[in-house]
């Protein structure tokens, strides 16, 4: 009964949100705008068969091994506003430093922001996103960001195509971020298309991937496209062409690069069949031109049973795990098929188990709250020292995949409570607990840039403000 | 074709209305109907039962949001299919989603129990509008279309870990919410 009726409630909620979220996350939203391509695929409707009874034979075989835990003596305590000048729309309000280890930026913004790659843009709404500003924050410093703006377009596939997006160059590394029209296409659509683009891992070198989102139909062969497009020449290059996806006889859905952008996995649909699920996956080496059925990479046969994720960890492994809670990984140089781990289920907040961070790295929540850090490459499982996991605990890897912010919110006021830090290479983890969150709401948390998270809050009078944290080793 | 023009093929009686209502909206209610029931040849039926439900509807109907619209039969009808289907053989996507939210509401079962649900649905809409459009989306996700957290943050770039502990703050800001609003739990 009380299931009937949160389905009838939810059932009432307003039709602009369910439209909103139907499509929400799908094509680069704006308040991401710097994520990085995503590598793994999480098909729960894909199903690839291995035999279980090989899996069952095998025993997991992690190399053991442990992070320190430390919890600084020190807590934060959030600034007020402090009336410091700025720059333009930004203010650094105040800057702290716990125990040495912590640096802490307290940013006021008056208008419409986002952020991500160490950079933030500011806008104002009534002026659009294409008239904002872009700065970096350095040793407590705001420092404006001189951005080009690229604007291409091309034909492909059948289709025109527009591109919009300005960059920057920070540090080596390329910040892009995509203007508006970077939507999902209607169906028929006549007028061009808008493809967004990505900063590649390697975007130094001023060449980003753009995806191709075309209009949803099973008459067609593509869902999604990737070309890479050379920015300083606005070449594009199709780097998939000759690998055979056009001969498929399949819609391709998705596809997954690995870092260098030598290896693919390719995901799609039956165009006769319509059906949710997808009906075949292939491992595409695009250096060789070569695209080979999942099931020969695997060595088992594709069934109704499950391979419930499935990731390029590098740009010579493949991992999957199977509904048996075991996971395999693949060498792709060598066939080399291993196992990682056998039984160790997905989490649920009653038994714990694996939560994936994306990447090569997985926790492992032991029945008694304990956390384990899982190397999926390498096999190592490394046992947080005295860190329990609660069910108010998140955490996400860094984009260069070297660090992994832990939080947890408080049981009373949900606020965050406290802000921890694994540097994976280092074997250290430290723990701060956080006062004085109340003065304002703080709702989001993420990534600024590969060393700094970030905190969004707002003020009651509807002031924002954004947090930025840098722990020092 | 825009959803107006869909609608307007409706509101004439053209046939042509459900092979754009497919051609637009078939993938999307495909796979939200598979969350619900985990079954390729049930999910079809499914969505063949929401364009027949759209034809003999609008009109009278004419909705305001196309997308919406659909969704909702889809999801009304795939839960009925669920629920006389399901006895032995629980979806344990539908279940554990169902679950995640039982602190939020009570179980009574009144006769005033469908305008109450009118109310509360109301409370949750205004409450969603508080909410960053991550952590929003992220639970509508979760807790309409039934998606696995999996699934969620690979839509969404984000870990399972955190999916996991934004869904358990939203949650509870929605009880805590609900209990301002007077809304019985």
């Amino acid at each position: 009964m009380k299931a009937d009726r949160i389905a009838e409630m939810l059932g009432e909620i307003d039709s602009d949100l369910i439209e909103e979220a139907a499509s929400a996350g799908t094509v680069g939203h704006s308040i991401r705008p710097l994520k990085k391509i995503g590598f793994s695929i999480l098909a729960a409707a894909l199903v690839i068969a291995v035999s279980l009874s090989a899996v069952m034979a095998v025993s997991a075989d992690f190399r053991s091994a442990v992070i320190a835990f430390f919890k600084l003596g020190t807590s934060e305590t959030v600034a007020q506003d402090g009336g410091a000048a700025g720059t333009g729309d930004i203010t650094i309000v105040s800057s702290a430093d716990v125990e040495g280890m912590v640096g802490i930026d307290y940013l006021k913004i008056d208008s419409d922001y986002e952020y991500g790659g160490g950079v933030i843009f500011t806008y104002h709404e009534e002026e659009g996103y294409g008239s904002g500003a872009y700065f970096c924050v350095k040793d407590n410093q705001l420092i404006p960001l001189e951005t080009k703006r690229m604007e291409t377009a091309f034909s492909f596939g059948g289709y025109d195509w527009n591109i919009r997006f300005d960059y920057a160059f920070i540090d080596g590394g390329l910040y892009v971020h995509n203007l508006p029209d970077s939507r999902m296409p209607e169906a028929e659509q006549t007028e061009a298309l808008f493809g967004y683009a990505s900063a590649m891992e390697n975007g130094e070198t001023g060449k980003v991937l753009l995806t191709l989102p075309f209009p949803h139909s099973f008459l067609r062969s593509y869902a999604e496209y990737k070309v890479e497009l050379d920015i300083g020449t606005g070449k594009i290059t199709d780097f998939l062409q000759g690998c055979g996806l056009d001969a498929l006889p399949y819609l391709v859905h998705e596809i997954s690069l690995s870092d260098d952008l030598s290896k693919a996995v390719i995901l799609c649909y039956d165009k006769s069949k319509n059906y949710n699920g997808y009906a075949a996956c292939y491992y595409c080496d695009i250096a060789d031109k070569k695209l080979t059925p999942m099931e020969e990479v695997i060595g088992g046969p594709v069934t109704e049973e499950s391979v419930y994720d499935l990731r390029l960890l590098d740009n010579d492994t493949l991992f999957y795990t199977t509904g048996n809670a075991d996971g395999w990984r693949i060498r792709l140089k060598t066939g080399k098929r291993e196992p990682v781990y056998t039984g160790l289920s997905r989490y649920t907040d009653a038994e714990g188990g694996v939560q994936f961070l994306g990447r090569n790295y997985a926790l492992f929540i032991g029945a008694d709250r304990s956390v384990s850090l899982l190397d999926l490459l390498t096999g190592t499982r490394s046992l947080i020292n005295d860190f329990v996991f609660t069910t108010r605990t998140g955490a996400e890897l860094s984009a260069d995949r070297t660090k992994i912010y832990f939080t947890c919110f408080n049981e009373d006021d949900l606020q965050i409570g406290n802000l921890g830090l694994l540097d994976i290479a280092g074997g250290k983890m430290i723990m701060m607990d956080r006062e004085g969150q109340e003065i304002r709401s703080e709702y989001d948390i993420g990534w600024f840039d590969n060393d700094r998270v970030a905190f969004n809050a707002v003020d009651e009078n509807g002031g924002r403000y954004l947090y930025l944290y840098e722990f020092r080793n | 074709m825009e959803d107006q023009e869909i609608i307007d093929l409706y509101l004439r009686r053209s046939e042509n209305a459900i092979s754009q209502t497919d051609i637009k909206y078939g993938k999307h209610c495909r796979r939200l109907s598979m969350n619900i029931l985990s079954c390729p040849e049930d999910a079809e039926e499914c969505v063949n039962d929401t364009y027949l439900t759209a034809w003999n509807t609008i009109p009278p109907q004419h909705p305001v949001s196309l997308c919406a619209f659909i969704s909702s039969i889809t999801r009304n009808l795939a839960l009925k299919k669920y629920a006389y289907i399901s006895a032995g053989k629980r979806n344990p996507e539908v279940t554990v989603s169902f679950s995640e939210l039982e602190d939020c509401v009570s179980g009574k079962d009144t006769v005033e129990e469908a305008a109450e649900n009118g109310r509360i649905g109301r409370a949750v809409s205004d409450f969603l509008r508080t909410l960053s459009y991550e952590s929003r989306n992220v639970f509508l996700r979760r807790y309409w279309y039934f998606d696995s957290i999996a699934a969620i943050a690979q839509r969404f770039g984000i870990s399972e870990s955190k999916a996991a502990s934004m869904l358990w703050r939203t949650r509870r800001k929605l009880r805590a919410y609900l209990q301002r609003e007077g809304i019985d739990l």
